[in-house]
């Protein structure tokens, strides 16, 4: 993870002052990428600034009651609730789960970052070389995203950075063989770390323009396949994700990125192994 | 098919039809039921807080059929990632909408950054903000407590000074950063992030009667001087250069 601090390192150098100076602007999302993404790695250490960008934030949500409120069409709720079923939620475990039906099995926390690591390393250090050559390029891409990506951007960045600054390990998700020839070949990163019970997923390079079709996360296991969540990309096909997956990430084989239509898989075009399959 | 019941994907179905005790659960409770993947839950918050979400991406895009896609977007949004609430850090219906304008924003910068869109005009990016400061007639169906709401913050908002105003109407309704700002009202950087700042301050200032949370500012560096003074010209350096410096 060295490369990886030294990468970050910088951001941390924002006196506290400039950040609280820029606390109002960042609530307001009106800030240049750079300075977001400084001032998040100062929130990430100072709970003064934390509790400011708290009041902040505050009253932003209140400017938004000022509009007039606006009923939408009454097909969007229809719409919406339809759509739950093919955008499946996290998987919990249900307190009160009626009888006959199994029971979702309970999410586990992915295992400490030495055992992950351990794994990862009987899986080839080429292997291990290559996941953080490309995973880092992946994270650093989200990092420096361009401006008018700034909304979903700004949160990717602080989780980017909350996974690495962590000790998370990164792998890279490549393309599926052939996947690239029509679609150009995007990359990814899948990241974990020891204090998240969930994965982050970052990709950049996928085509924005999907006629009609989406992205989905999905994990295999025994050759079964679970889609996990649909994933937005923006106009440079960057996007993340946190992944919630119905067992613990450890105990599945891969993890994927397809591009689907009418609910049909039609082209693999990320994936990673995930090398410990054996232990799990 | 019963409004709680599991299907064996882990989706809990809604019925819109049905009668749900979702429907009188706190937010709270209905975050809480969200990361179990309960749709009734969120069928629930999308009935106490559409319309305000909607009136909000509207107010923003100022298209209807944009507008529909943000607030389907926001809800879904809210279905995949649950988790992204975090209850200690404020109410759930403050950071919907923030969710929300992100969303709006994030569509509106698309849009501008297409050269041949269909509101690559300038103009089209003005927004109107008369047109919220005074109320409109009233929805019948609105909730008064979130009808009062809004009024309180429209009468804070004009309680700004007008430049104060016209700052944070173009960071949080236009979605532009504090140096397009400065470009576009051609002035020093270092002096809209001053006004910029201040004018923050003050709303906090005056809305803290609506929420207690904004009534004590936390304490301010001891160099940090809340004034509106006129900086001077900054040469816009690269921020990323800057704080890499020793």
């Amino acid at each position: 993870m060295t490369t990886n601090a030294r990468h970050l390192q910088p951001l941390s150098h924002l006196a506290c002052e400039e950040a609280f100076d820029l606390l109002g602007a960042y609530a307001l999302d009106a800030l240049d990428a750079g300075e977001q993404a400084a001032v998040a790695a100062h929130l990430a250490r100072c709970p003064r600034c934390q509790a400011e960008l708290d009041r902040m934030e505050g009253v932003v949500g209140l400017l938004g009651t000022a509009p007039a409120p606006l009923a939408p069409p009454p097909a969007l709720r229809t719409r919406l609730l339809d759509e739950l079923h093919a955008v499946q939620a996290d998987p919990a475990p249900s307190a009160a789960v009626p009888s006959g039906v199994a029971p979702p099995p309970a999410p586990v926390p992915l295992r400490p970052r030495g055992v992950v690591l351990s794994r990862m390393a009987t899986a080839g250090l080429a292997l291990v070389a290559s996941i953080l050559l490309v995973g880092f390029v992946g994270a650093g891409v989200l990092l420096h995203r361009a401006q008018g990506e700034r909304d979903h951007a700004q949160q990717g960045q602080r989780e980017v950075a909350e996974y690495l600054q962590n000790g998370g390990s990164v792998a890279a998700l490549v393309p599926v063989t052939g996947a690239g020839n029509a679609l150009g070949a995007g990359r990814g990163s899948l990241i974990v770390a020891p204090n998240q019970p969930k994965a982050l997923i970052v990709v950049y390079g996928l085509p924005s323009a999907l006629d009609g079709g989406q992205y989905r996360v999905w994990v295999a296991r025994n050759g079964q396949r679970t889609n996990v969540a649909k994933l937005s990309v923006d106009d440079d096909g960057a996007g993340w994700l946190i992944v919630s997956t119905p067992r613990p990430l450890v105990s599945y084989d891969a993890v994927g990125v397809s591009l689907v239509r009418d609910g049909t898989p039609t082209r693999d075009l990320l994936t990673v192994p995930i090398p410990h399959r054996q232990g799990a | 098919m019963p409004l709680d019941e599991r299907r064996a994907d882990g989706v809990r179905t809604a019925d819109p039809a049905a009668p749900s005790d979702a429907a009188t659960a706190d937010d709270a409770e209905l975050a809480f039921r969200l990361r179990r993947g309960d749709a009734a839950a969120l069928a629930a918050l999308y009935d106490r807080y559409a319309s305000a979400v909607h009136g909000l991406t509207r107010s923003i895009l100022r298209d209807d059929r944009l507008a529909e896609e943000a607030t389907h977007d926001v809800f879904l949004g809210l279905w995949q990632q649950p988790q992204a609430f975090e209850p200690a850090r404020g109410s759930f219906g403050g950071w919907l909408l923030r969710v929300a304008r992100n969303r709006a924003i994030d569509v509106l910068r698309r849009r501008r950054e297409q050269p041949f869109a269909s509101s690559s005009n300038a103009d089209d990016d003005a927004v109107d903000v008369a047109s919220w400061l005074v109320d409109p007639d009233p929805d019948p169906a609105d909730q008064a407590v979130a009808h009062l709401r809004g009024q309180r913050v429209r009468a804070a908002l004009a309680e700004l000074s007008p430049d104060h105003r016209r700052l944070l109407e173009l960071a949080y309704f236009g979605g532009f950063s504090q140096r397009e700002i400065a470009i576009q009202l051609d002035r020093p950087l270092g002096t809209v992030k001053t006004q910029i700042r201040t004018a923050m301050q003050r709303l906090a200032a005056l809305l803290a009667e609506e929420n207690p949370a904004l009534t004590e500012p936390a304490a301010a560096p001891a160099n940090l001087a809340a004034t509106d003074a006129v900086a001077p010209p900054e040469r816009l350096p690269s921020y990323e250069t800057a704080v890499t410096k020793p």
